[in-house]
């Protein structure tokens, strides 16, 4: 008996190592993905000089940024600067790329904070009564909600809320960043589509659990239904609500783009929306392999933590 | 408990003559017809009718709206309608015409007929974008699955990278570097949304390459190509329709995301996500039917889209795994 827990152990080790090998293999991936894709865009010279300007000026600039470099040149430096988390100077703001993303990261973090919190806020006691009243009207009315969530852009619901609250009635600001009154429309149209996911998660592992034989076994003994569901059937949505919640949470900062570009927020959204329009190389590439680090990390974090929660998972693979 | 059986048992059999009523009724059209085409048309009719009504009537609107759109639009949707050079109300605003219901834009085009072409934009794209995601999904999944060993472990971790990397700013990088037209927006889509499908496919050929028949084939000297298009393919096929019916809500979305901000579908061409940012400015003038209309039908074609996806999913896989 101990001898398996031994060889456990070293199974988990290997899957951990292997995991990291995958996660630094994928980050690699990714860098020289957006390193070129960054590069085939075009000039930034062009954007950087004024109408009118003279080749020499571009070749200019071109020397500035060592754009002139052989490719190679400029790839080793790149991975010099994703190992060291160094991206460099920004072509239109000059400032240093990672004082900037950790300028706007808080605004993003509190925006997503928001949606988050709003997503799970609906998307929970919606998912659990659309289970628990299976069939009934309640779970029409849970379903039509997850099925609009799905349907409706963001964007869309962005602008529609934008009509009636602050143009209509007036109630909320436009757009803008300052009091929680401005976080109102955007963390509603970004956590939306969130909700619906979380909705449908909750609904469906709920309505696996309930149908088991612990749970009817639970009634049986004369537990009351409260208990039921909440100690026994909701323990079990717990897992895989906090992986997807997890993994939401990251997307969000990324998928967050068009409603910081809509309410004119001020986050890493509308900031990577810019960069990549001024053709601005090591702020497209500084925000993308650091926000995308986050996404590895967190994935490398739930590969984990499932191994660690559930022994039946296989670990080979 | 009582009411509401004996509602359902007095309300049952008239719901159930009324069908069969209707069920004779079309039988007894179906016999003038010749013998032979009379099986075929039960079938079909068969077909028509398990078929969800909400989302196909939907979908079946807005097909016929892609494909009958110069018969069915009033107005030219690039050029400016005769006389008419910017905003006119729209039909129940004073100064409205019925002859433009939803007015014209700051160009004086007319709004209806712009949102009858956007059809088109939105029907081709949604459905040739998903068809090049789930192809090239459909070759990494299948090449990963197959051949296993560095190949499926390079394949997957670039399915991994690709989603770190934000969708929209992939899809507008690659737009810069292509250039803005209609096909490249559908091939951009393809290479920023095949990764679902070859993460999922990947999974389903590593066990069936465990099953017997395929390792029967490979006993029987059948080559790896065949054996991948005689025997994997066709057992993945299901779950590829299942995905693909998912992703087109996804791939509409995506495309009018972009042509909202302007990197989508190029200028003059009517697109519904081009359409909203027109408006967007129009908010604050009280102009609320140019945001509503395209608004509307975003919203509704991707409602049919996911209720006939839900409904496809059912159909063919009814051990509702979670896709």
């Amino acid at each position: 008996m101990f001898g398996i827990y031994i060889q456990r152990r070293k199974v988990i080790r290997a899957y951990f190592l292997r995991r990291l090998v995958y996660s630094a293999i994928t980050l690699f991936v990714l860098a020289t993905t957006i390193f070129g894709l960054v590069r085939l865009t075009g000039d930034p010279a062009i954007l950087l000089t004024p109408e009118g300007a003279t080749e020499l000026e571009r070749v200019q600039i071109r020397e500035d940024l060592g754009l002139n470099d052989a490719l190679p040149v400029q790839f080793a430096r790149f991975i010099r600067e994703v190992v060291t988390l160094d991206f460099g100077t920004s072509f239109h703001l000059g400032q240093s790329v990672t004082s900037v993303y950790f300028d706007r990261l808080p605004n993003s973090i509190l925006l997503v904070t928001v949606a988050m919190a709003f997503s799970l806020a609906l998307g929970i006691p919606a998912g659990i009564i659309s289970a628990v009243y299976n069939g009934r009207w309640m779970d029409f009315a849970a379903k039509g909600l997850a099925l609009t969530g799905m349907s409706i852009p963001g964007f869309v619901m962005a602008l529609t809320m934008m009509f009636f609250f602050s143009v209509k009635f007036s109630w909320l600001p436009t757009f803008g960043i300052g009091t929680w009154k401005h976080l109102v429309m955007p963390g509603i149209a970004l956590g939306w589509y969130f909700a619906a996911s979380t909705l449908r998660l909750v609904r469906s592992t709920m309505l696996d659990v309930l149908s088991s034989d612990y749970v009817k076994l639970a009634r049986l003994k004369g537990m009351t239904e409260q208990r039921v569901i909440m100690r026994h059937a909701f323990a079990n949505v717990l897992i895989p609500l906090i992986s997807l919640t997890g993994v939401n949470f990251v997307v969000m900062i990324n998928a967050a783009t068009i409603v910081e570009v809509i309410f004119v927020w001020p986050g890493l959204g509308s900031l990577l929306l810019e960069a990549v329009g001024e053709r601005d190389f090591p702020l497209v590439q500084g925000i993308v392999v650091m926000s995308g680090t986050l996404i590895i990390i967190t994935n490398f974090l739930i590969d984990l933590f499932y191994a660690w929660v559930d022994p039946r998972i296989r670990l080979t693979r | 408990m009582n009411v509401p059986d004996s509602n359902n048992s007095t309300k049952m059999p008239r719901k159930a003559s009324r069908k069969g009523a209707l069920e004779e009724a079309s039988s007894g059209e179906i016999r003038n017809a010749n013998k032979d085409s009379r099986s075929k048309v039960r079938a079909f009719l068969d077909f028509v009718k398990q078929l969800p009504v909400g989302s196909t009537l939907i979908l079946g609107i807005l097909v016929f709206f892609a494909i009958c759109a110069p018969l069915l639009a009033p107005h030219d949707p690039i050029r400016p309608v005769e006389g008419i050079y910017t905003y006119t109300p729209a039909a129940w605003k004073d100064g409205g015409s019925w002859a433009q219901w939803l007015g014209t834009d700051f160009l004086g085009r007319d709004v209806w007929s712009r949102i009858i072409y956007g059809a088109r934009v939105s029907v081709i794209v949604g459905l040739t974008g998903t068809a090049a995601a789930g192809a090239i999904g459909m070759v990494m999944g299948v090449v990963a699955g197959y051949f296993g060993g560095w190949v499926d472990a390079f394949i997957m971790r670039v399915v991994d990278a690709w989603l770190a990397i934000p969708t929209l700013v992939l899809a507008i990088l690659l737009s810069m570097t292509l250039g803005a037209s209609m096909w490249n927006i559908v091939l951009i889509l393809g290479v920023v949304y095949w990764t679902r499908y070859a993460r999922i496919l990947r999974g389903e050929v590593l066990t069936l390459r465990e099953r017997d028949f395929v390792k029967l084939a490979e006993v029987a000297g059948a080559g790896r190509i065949r054996i991948i298009t005689r025997h994997i393919i066709p057992n993945v096929f299901n779950t590829w329709m299942v995905l693909a019916s998912l992703t087109v809500g996804v791939v509409i979305v995506a495309e009018a995301s972009l042509s909202f901000l302007g990197v989508g579908v190029p200028a003059p061409q009517p697109a519904w996500g081009s359409m909203l940012n027109d408006a967007r400015a129009q908010l604050l003038t009280g102009r609320w039917w140019l945001m509503a209309a395209p608004a509307v039908a975003i919203g509704l074609t991707v409602l049919g889209a996911n209720l006939f996806g839900d409904w496809l999913r059912v159909k063919l896989d009814p051990q509702q795994r979670n896709l």
